[in-house]
């Protein structure tokens, strides 16, 4: 904005004179003046002015004059032309006294005091003109990229709830398996079904029971085990008296996606994930410990924490700061512990 | 063609590939592995001309197992998704399979590498002109053929290769290359480069008895004095 900015206005201030320069120079060409008063009476006004507004331009420039009220910009417009106007003619009759010696005419000096009043004006009308119209239009992309920002966001949102590296390769798996299992195929596509059911159904903000939820993750973890086999064993501790509490959905879901991404998949052997859910004081506690360690290297341009990032937002808006997200590392095991409020 | 490796790390997913390569006929030998280790082993062993190969590894990805080899098999990528990769092979025109794999594609695959002129058989160590190297700069990734690549330039542990005004960086010491590449070709002119012989484009005496080379792709090079003498040889200068 500055930089475009700085050009407009010089090329706007450039031209703006220029025109001012050629017409006087036109009219009196007609006119018939001779050279040198034609001289004296274009160049001289011409950089005076073009000198004079420059200066006035980087006094103004940093003044935020843009939320004013219109009775404070309108009084700060007409005290500017008139000090623009005044220091114009002084150094203007300080010219022709000191280089040119003309004689002090006050009906001249009086008209070209308002004709250049007008001309300062109309500068500084044009000046206020063009950054008020810009700024207007500015906040305006503003407002659209926001509501595109905010569109893109609620979609993200969306996406990222079953990754879809995990669809495929489920659809894959079962594809394969149906020719060497069908019962178990069968009931892999039941278990694909409900999560993807799940998924669709529950929006950002609301919440589940968790028995529901623990359901939907058993389902998920089952349908991981025809991707990695005897490379991944799984437990689930969680008191029965838990079944009624509530959690936000898909969250357990995605701790154990990303024990999967950057614990379980990244070893040959694999690993091991425990999920334990217990009740401590007036809190509900979620751990998801999987095999592996934190900071391990990010690879394929996929950010560490993103999904987890989400986590922390998400709890924040559903418990306005009560809860608390965690991740650590111990004995090369990582846990990612959610602490809830009950209710 | 003669024999095909499969690089996959689930079992069932492993099976399927198999299963529908078997179905076209193709190869006669299919090598499975799963993961970069058993890959690397079943390379040396067998030396087959395909390489089947899932980008997501556990270990080592398949991205880093290529950069780790010296001498690269026709590779076809395979994956369930992956926007990045994915991105980066369409950019370069790199072949990949989308699972669950589809037979006609499958066999659309294997027709385009028979098409391509067979590599010339290299000897033990050295690799051939035709041989390709992987390398990955960022998210993008390219094949490029040894005789395509004008210039070497060391930097530390890393060498800078230059070919089609691109120069990403490969983790092999210049030391390492020169013991590998064809030396009828690439020339060691001074520490800091290797250049092949094919891109000079103008052999210019330099002060002290050196020569100073000028690339088809503009670089400067200049021969150290011991390295010179070789050139005036050869050239008979």
């Amino acid at each position: 904005m500055i930089k475009t900015g700085n050009r407009n206005f010089w090329i706007t201030q450039i031209i703006g004179w220029g025109i001012f320069a050629g017409s006087n120079l036109i009219v009196q060409i007609i006119g018939g003046f001779p050279l040198d008063l034609l001289l004296t009476n274009s160049l001289i006004p011409f950089s005076v002015g073009f000198l004079t507004t420059t200066i006035y331009r980087y006094l103004i420039k940093d003044v935020d004059w843009k939320y004013w009220k219109f009775s404070k910009l309108l009084l700060l417009l007409i005290g500017s032309s008139s000090v623009l106007t005044i220091a114009f003619m002084a150094i203007i009759y300080s010219i022709l006294f000191l280089f040119i010696d003309v004689e002090f005419n006050l009906a001249k000096f009086l008209s070209n005091f308002v004709i250049f009043g007008l001309i300062m004006s109309l500068w500084n009308f044009i000046y206020f003109f063009i950054h008020y119209f810009n700024s207007w239009h500015n906040s305006e992309i503003d407002k659209w990229k926001l509501a595109a920002e905010i569109k893109d966001s609620q979609l993200g949102n969306l996406k990222a709830q079953i990754n879809p590296h995990f669809i495929f390769n489920a659809i894959n798996n079962i594809r394969s398996l149906i020719l060497e299992d069908k019962e178990k195929a069968r009931e892999m596509l039941l278990n694909f079904s409900d999560l993807f059911r799940y998924s669709l159904k529950h929006n950002e903000n609301a919440t589940v029971e968790l028995e529901e939820e623990v359901e939907i993750v058993q389902q998920y973890l089952e349908l991981l085990s025809i991707q990695f086999e005897d490379k991944l064993a799984y437990k689930i501790n969680l008191e029965n008296d838990l079944l009624k509490e509530t959690v936000p959905p898909m969250m357990l879901q995605l701790l154990v996606e990303n024990a999967i991404k950057h614990g379980i998949s990244q070893f040959t052997d694999g690993g091991s994930i425990v999920i334990d859910i217990h009740k401590k004081e007036d809190f509900l506690l979620l751990n998801v410990r999987n095999t592996g360690k934190l900071n391990n290297t990010v690879k394929l341009g996929e950010k560490l924490g993103v999904g987890l990032e989400n986590i922390k937002k998400r709890l924040d808006l559903i418990y306005t700061g009560k809860a608390k997200f965690d991740l650590t590392e111990k004995n090369n095991f990582v846990t990612a512990s959610i602490k809830i409020p009950l209710i | 063609m003669n024999s095909c490796l499969v690089v996959e790390d689930s079992r069932l997913a492993r099976k399927e590939i198999v299963a529908l390569i078997k179905d076209l006929g193709s190869f006669e030998n299919i090598h499975e592995a799963q993961n970069a280790a058993e890959a690397q082993e079943l390379l040396d062993q067998f030396d087959p001309e395909v390489l089947f190969l899932d980008i997501h590894l556990p270990g080592m990805d398949g991205f880093e197992f290529l950069e780790s080899l010296d001498k690269i098999p026709q590779v076809i990528f395979t994956t369930a998704y992956d926007e990045y990769a994915i991105k980066s092979f369409e950019y370069n025109a790199i072949d990949y399979l989308l699972k669950p794999i589809k037979k006609a594609r499958l066999e659309k695959a294997i027709e385009k590498l028979k098409t391509r002129n067979e590599p010339a058989e290299p000897t033990k160590k050295q690799l051939s002109l035709d041989q390709q190297i992987f390398v990955k700069d960022g998210d993008k990734c390219w094949f490029v053929k040894l005789k395509d690549i004008s210039l070497f330039e060391s930097v530390g542990n890393y060498s800078k290769v230059h070919f089609d005004n691109q120069k990403p960086l490969i983790h092999k010491s210049l030391n390492y290359l020169e013991s590998v590449l064809d030396p009828s070709v690439f020339f060691r002119a001074n520490r800091q480069q290797i250049i092949n012989l094919n891109s000079i484009e103008k052999i210019v005496p330099w002060f002290n008895g050196k020569l100073k080379l000028e690339l088809k792709t503009g670089e400067e090079i200049e021969v150290s004095r011991r390295q010179s003498q070789k050139i005036k040889n050869l050239y008979s200068i």
